[in-house]
Formats: C-alpha cells, sequence, structure tokens
C-alpha cells in the first residue's frame, strides 16, 4: 500500500520519492531495433572500459531512429550527442566524448524534443526517470479541472485520433459519456497489423507511461471501469514494457489515483492479439477480445453505445491517447507518428508536424534521400494512397497521412507490381464475413491481371466495395489501386 | 466428461486463474501455445470446458487468427518479414530462393520431415535490416534476427538449416 505522503503537492511528494539527482550518462539504445543488431555487446563493452564507472550507462529504447543502430547516446544535461553505427572504435569515441572530449558539439540529430516522443530513448524505463522527464504533469493539472472542461480543451486544441480516421477525441469521449450506462470501458487500439507500421510498438516499449497518463486524463473526462489494452501478439518487448509499467506505476499509487488522494476505482488489462490485419478495425477487436471470431460488427450501434461485453466502449488508438497528454502544451504540437521505410538512407519512427510547417519533400529529405531521386510514397499501407513526385511540395496533412506508414519508391520501383502485392494482401487478409469484401478482394486481384481491359469493371467493383463493406479493410482496398491507376496510369499500359 | 488425465490436468493448471465470461480466450491459447508450442485437440477441450465455452467456439475464434497453430511446430521456423522495406529490397526473391531450397510450396508449409517451416511474420520495424528472416526455436522461445541478406545468403541459410547445420549469425534474443 502506499503510504499517505505528507502535505506536499501531489507530484512534488511522486517526484521526493522516484527521482535521482541527474547525472551524466550514456544511453544504449536497445529495443527492437537494438536488440536486432546486438546492441548490448557495445553496452557491455562501454562498461568493461568504464569500470567503475559503469553504473553511468543506462540501457534505453529507441529513440525513433532505428537506422542508427546499433547506437549510443552521451547525455550530459541538455547536452546530447548520438553515435550511429556503432563499431568497436566508436565505442572508444563514445567513452571518450562522455569523459570530457566530444570534439566539436553537434546538434542532437533526434527526433520530437518536443511532442509525444520526446521522452523516447531518453529514459531507462523507470518511474523515476520518466517523472524527471516530465511525465504524468498533465494528468495532474487535468485534475484541476471538470470532466466537462477537459472535453471542452480538447475540441479546441482539435485533437482528432491517430489510427487513421482522425475522428474527434472529444466527441468520441462526450458520446460516451453521456451515455447513461455507468459502466463504460476504454479500449486501447495497439493491434497496429499494417505492414510498414511500427509507432505504437514502439511507443510502447520507450514510454509507456505516456500512454498510462493518457488512458487516467481520459478516465478522468469519460469514467470508465475498466479498460483493455489490446496489443500486438508480435510485439512481445511492448508488452513487457508496458506491464512493467503498469506495475510501477500501480505501486507508486499513479493509476489507483491514491497519490491524488482519490480512488480511480479502474481495473487495467493487457491482453495480446494473434495476428490478421483485420484485427486492428475496431470492432473486430471487440470481438477478439470477447473470445468471439475476430470478425468485424454491424454499425450502428456505435462502441460508444454497445461495445465491448454490451457497454458504451471509447476505442482509442495508443498514439492518440499519448497526444492527449499535450493538451496543455503551449501550444500543444500539432504532430503525428510517421513510420518511415523504404529507399532513404535513414528510416525509421519521425514525429512530423502537421501544422503547415512539413512538405512531402522535407519529410524525404529528413530521412536523407534527395527527393528528386523518388518517384513516388505509398501512404497508408494497404488502405492507402500513392503520393506522385509532382505532389511533393504539398503540405502533409492528418488526413492524407492514415494510420502512418510511408514507403518511399524510388525511380526503379514497380509501381503495378505494389498494387497487385495490396490487392493481394487484402485477399488474404480479408475475413471473409461480409460478401463485397470476400469476393470483392479476390475479383479485384484477378483483374488487376488486365487493367487494360478492365478498367471500367475495376473501377465499378471498386465503388460496391467501398460503398457495401462491412468495415475498412474491404472499404478501402480499392484506394491504392484507383490511385495507382489515376497517378501511374503508363505503368500499366503493357498489361 | 473426458477422464482427468495427466495431461489434461497439466494443461488446466496453465489456465486455472483465468475467469469465465471476462474475455480471457486469448490469453489462454497463449498460455497453452507457449507452453507446447501448438494446440492439441485435447488443449481445446480443456480451454473451452474451463472458460464455460463450446469447443466449436474455441476453434472456430482460434483459427481464425495467423499466430495459433494446431499441430506441433517444426523444429525450426523461418519467419520471413512481409514489410515494404523489405520488399523493396527483394525479400521476395529471397522467400521464393528459400521456399524452392526447402523444396516448400509456399509460406506456411513444412518440410516432410517436420524439421522447417517458413511463414509469414510482420514488420516491427527493423528496416535498416532490410530484408531481414527471423530463425525462431518455438519450443526454447529462442529467435535469431538475420539481416541485409541476399538471395545467395538466403540459400546459403537455407541449406544449412535443411541440413540442421544451422549456427546462430544474427542476434539471438528470446521471444
Amino acid at each position: 500500500m502506499v503510504k499517505k505522503m505528507s502535505t506536499l503537492h501531489p507530484m512534488a511528494a511522486l517526484r521526493t520519492k522516484y527521482v535521482a539527482p541527474p547525472i551524466p550518462r550514456i544511453l544504449i539504445h536497445r529495443g527492437t531495433a537494438g536488440d536486432a543488431v546486438g546492441v548490448s555487446e557495445y553496452g557491455d563493452r562501454i562498461r568493461d572500459i568504464l569500470g567503475e564507472k559503469a553504473h553511468f550507462v543506462v540501457d534505453v529504447c529507441s529513440d525513433g531512429a532505428n537506422w542508427a543502430a546499433p547506437s549510443a547516446t552521451v547525455a550530459q544535461g541538455t547536452f546530447m550527442r548520438r553515435f550511429e553505427r556503432l563499431d568497436l572504435n566508436g565505442v572508444d569515441e563514445v567513452v571518450e566524448c562522455f569523459l570530457g572530449d566530444c570534439g566539436d558539439a553537434e546538434k542532437y540529430a533526434g527526433t520530437g524534443e518536443k511532442g509525444i516522443t520526446s521522452r523516447m530513448g531518453r529514459n531507462d524505463g523507470s518511474l523515476g526517470d520518466v517523472l524527471s522527464q516530465g511525465a504524468y504533469i498533465a494528468l495532474d493539472r487535468v485534475l484541476q479541472f471538470s470532466p466537462e472542461e477537459i472535453i471542452s480543451r480538447l475540441a479546441d486544441i482539435g485533437l482528432t485520433g491517430r489510427g487513421g480516421a482522425h475522428f474527434p477525441v472529444s466527441q468520441k469521449w462526450q458520446f460516451a459519456r453521456a451515455h447513461a450506462d455507468q459502466q463504460k470501458i476504454l479500449v486501447v487500439n495497439a493491434e497496429e497489423g499494417e505492414p510498414g507500421v511500427f509507432k505504437d510498438r514502439h511507443m510502447l516499449e520507450g514510454d509507456p507511461h505516456r500512454l498510462i497518463e493518457g488512458i487516467l486524463i481520459a478516465h478522468h473526462s469519460v469514467g470508465f471501469e475498466a479498460v483493455y489494452i489490446y496489443v500486438n501478439g508480435q510485439a512481445k518487448q511492448a508488452r513487457l514494457s508496458l506491464e512493467k509499467a503498469l506495475l510501477d506505476a500501480a505501486q507508486a499509487g499513479i493509476t489507483g489515483g491514491e497519490c491524488w488522494e482519490r480512488n480511480f476505482q479502474l481495473t487495467i488489462n493487457v491482453r495480446s492479439g494473434a495476428g490478421g490485419y483485420v484485427c486492428g478495425e475496431e470492432s473486430v477487436i471487440l470481438n477478439s477480445i470477447e473470445g468471439k471470431r475476430p470478425v468485424p460488427r454491424y454499425k450502428p450501434p456505435f462502441a460508444t453505445d454497445v461495445g465491448l461485453f454490451g457497454k458504451p466502449t471509447v476505442i482509442n488508438n495508443v498514439e492518440t491517447l499519448c497526444a492527449v497528454t499535450t493538451l496543455f502544451d503551449n501550444p500543444p504540437p500539432q504532430t503525428k507518428l510517421i513510420s518511415l521505410s523504404g529507399d532513404v538512407p535513414r528510416p525509421g519512427l519521425y514525429e512530423v508536424p502537421i501544422d503547415g510547417a512539413m512538405t512531402w519533400s522535407g519529410m524525404i529529405a529528413n530521412a536523407g534521400r534527395n527527393p528528386q531521386e523518388i518517384k513516388a510514397l505509398l501512404v497508408g499501407g494497404p488502405s492507402g494512397e500513392f503520393i506522385h513526385f509532382q505532389q511533393f511540395d504539398d503540405v502533409l496533412e492528418m488526413s492524407r497521412l492514415g494510420a502512418g506508414g510511408v514507403v518511399v519508391l524510388n525511380s526503379v520501383a514497380d509501381i503495378q507490381h505494389i498494387t497487385n502485392s495490396l490487392a493481394s494482401y487484402n485477399k488474404r487478409e480479408s475475413c471473409g464475413e461480409c460478401t463485397p469484401c470476400r469476393e470483392g478482394s479476390e475479383r479485384l486481384v484477378n483483374l488487376l491481371a488486365n487493367v487494360h481491359e478492365n478498367e471500367k469493371k475495376i473501377y465499378e467493383l471498386v465503388e460496391i466495395m467501398t460503398e457495401s463493406s462491412l468495415c475498412q479493410l474491404g472499404g478501402m482496398a480499392g484506394r491504392p489501386v484507383l490511385s495507382a491507376l489515376e497517378q501511374f496510369k503508363q505503368e500499366f499500359e503493357n498489361s | 466428461m473426458p477422464l482427468e488425465t495427466e495431461a489434461r490436468a497439466e494443461i488446466r493448471s496453465l489456465i486455472s486463474d483465468l475467469e469465465p465470461d471476462d474475455g480471457k480466450l486469448l490469453d489462454a491459447l497463449h498460455r497453452v501455445q507457449h507452453r507446447y508450442g501448438y494446440l492439441s485437440n485435447e488443449a481445446l477441450e480443456v480451454i473451452a470446458e474451463h472458460l464455460e465455452m463450446f469447443p466449436s467456439h474455441v476453434y472456430g475464434a482460434a483459427s481464425f487468427y495467423d499466430e495459433y497453430r494446431f499441430t506441433p511446430p517444426a523444429s525450426t521456423t523461418i519467419r520471413w518479414c512481409s514489410g515494404p522495406a523489405c520488399r523493396l529490397e527483394n525479400s521476395n526473391g529471397i522467400r521464393d530462393a528459400m521456399l524452392a531450397v526447402l523444396d516448400l510450396n509456399e509460406l506456411g508449409d513444412r518440410t516432410d520431415d517436420n524439421q522447417v517451416e517458413m511463414i509469414n511474420g510482420q514488420c516491427n520495424g527493423a528496416c535498416e535490416l532490410a530484408p531481414l528472416i527471423w530463425i525462431e526455436k518455438q519450443v526454447e522461445h529462442k529467435r535469431d534476427v538475420v539481416g541485409k541478406l541476399s538471395v545467395a545468403k538466403a540459400i546459403e541459410i537455407a541449406r544449412a538449416i535443411s541440413k540442421s547445420e544451422y549456427i546462430e549469425e544474427g542476434h539471438e534474443t528470446a521471444f
């Protein structure tokens, strides 16, 4: 049990108890990307060299720069220098820098110095570390306002869902809040089954406390009885980090509310999925958690009326709830997480501005590639669209980013082949529950074999699938196909 | 009701703390598969009984997912990353070459001697290693990530695995 903590302000009490004085550190970037290239060997080597100073070396997760793995960052106060693609010589440089000779101080090239990735790759996963970097301050402030005020604040800042549909968070929360049934449920969608998207699992690995803070803000605003976090079955590291953070937060009295001397009366459950693109669809998650066949439900009724176990349910993406924690930032960062891959020298997780400050070209250039060498971007994977190079000077908009998967395609990329692969993927992943998608996705693959002859039929079929599929797997399966046909017609001429 | 055998009791002990009607089916399936590497008919029956469901409902739900298997896993599983970054680096060629060396038709198949199977894997963002595969020992829960593959290298690995001569050369992690 948590002891009542004197008359200190709750945040001050938490910090007094958990936060250690700041020390200079060497951060070893582990996590999925780092472990895949054996970064801990370099960490061990650095510890060996430092000997009795080895405790200054800590394991953290990726800071988003997966391309840099294996990597380590020397962090001394506000000074940070990341050493990328380490080898044994690099290890010596890291140690020299830490011991005082950093050469010319370079600007730290991480992503998201502000925004929701600000703590990623900079904390060792302990509660003290994230508290020292600002965790739970937003929650503390939220608790001083009424739920109505919080929902209205979210409406003011225009926060929308980050899972791809961009539904206003304030509205979704208000629907559930207004529902007469008091046993409301929050489902956190961390399934992320879309190929090429890895933002949520990195978020969970690198800063799970941000999600927990977002959940508690949602709880204060709507009033939930239970939370179910549905994590992708292959994201084992993400689940482990999340469970550790939940345990730490419970022991510190954060999730129970004891810190603030109130009882949150909330149970937080973690569930692992078991694969399947369709399992990221929100009503499929409900069936999956209930132990039913993972197929979509008919809507209406919407989940905010009849959701998990028949209770009014809010379903939010991990990134959405993380973004909620910035509601009192001045101004709240207008950013979106992008999982960038494909033909760029620096693939990885990026937090990009969507307030008009960033263009597609800028994003490609940030990842180290000359935009003029790029033919197109595939944005949003099997439900997405191609962005033609002629549009690269357009600014990034939330509505075009889907869940944030961006694949960079160079001049030799075969658009027709990619389109066919996406159509085959949708066919394979179709759950078969509704006819337009089950039959349509297969028919679409067949029609694509001869675009020249079948073009009119393709447009008709896509219209039917879009209008009448039960969920967005079928509803959006035609989107990349039409986008390819409209912008890269010449690549289909010979078929 | 079937006789309570030792095997059934062991399965039951894995899931004894899970309550019916609380959305615990996936947890139960995960636990049993984690322990045995697959879901036997017997396990499905015990899970159904314990969670007060029909066995057909348990099977109907479980068989919908990619991750659950209903036969014992092969000794070695090659999980092929299907992510777009890998595709751009000719992962399809790597898949086809490995399938050919192992004499398999498609992903999901396994060799006749039950030694090797090759399945579809999901992008986890280690795109700097594209194209990559994971070589997994399902029962030991050990996974070896091998990245920056070429077709030649993939063929070499597939040959070594099929002769049980593969030595871990990537970075082994538990899963």
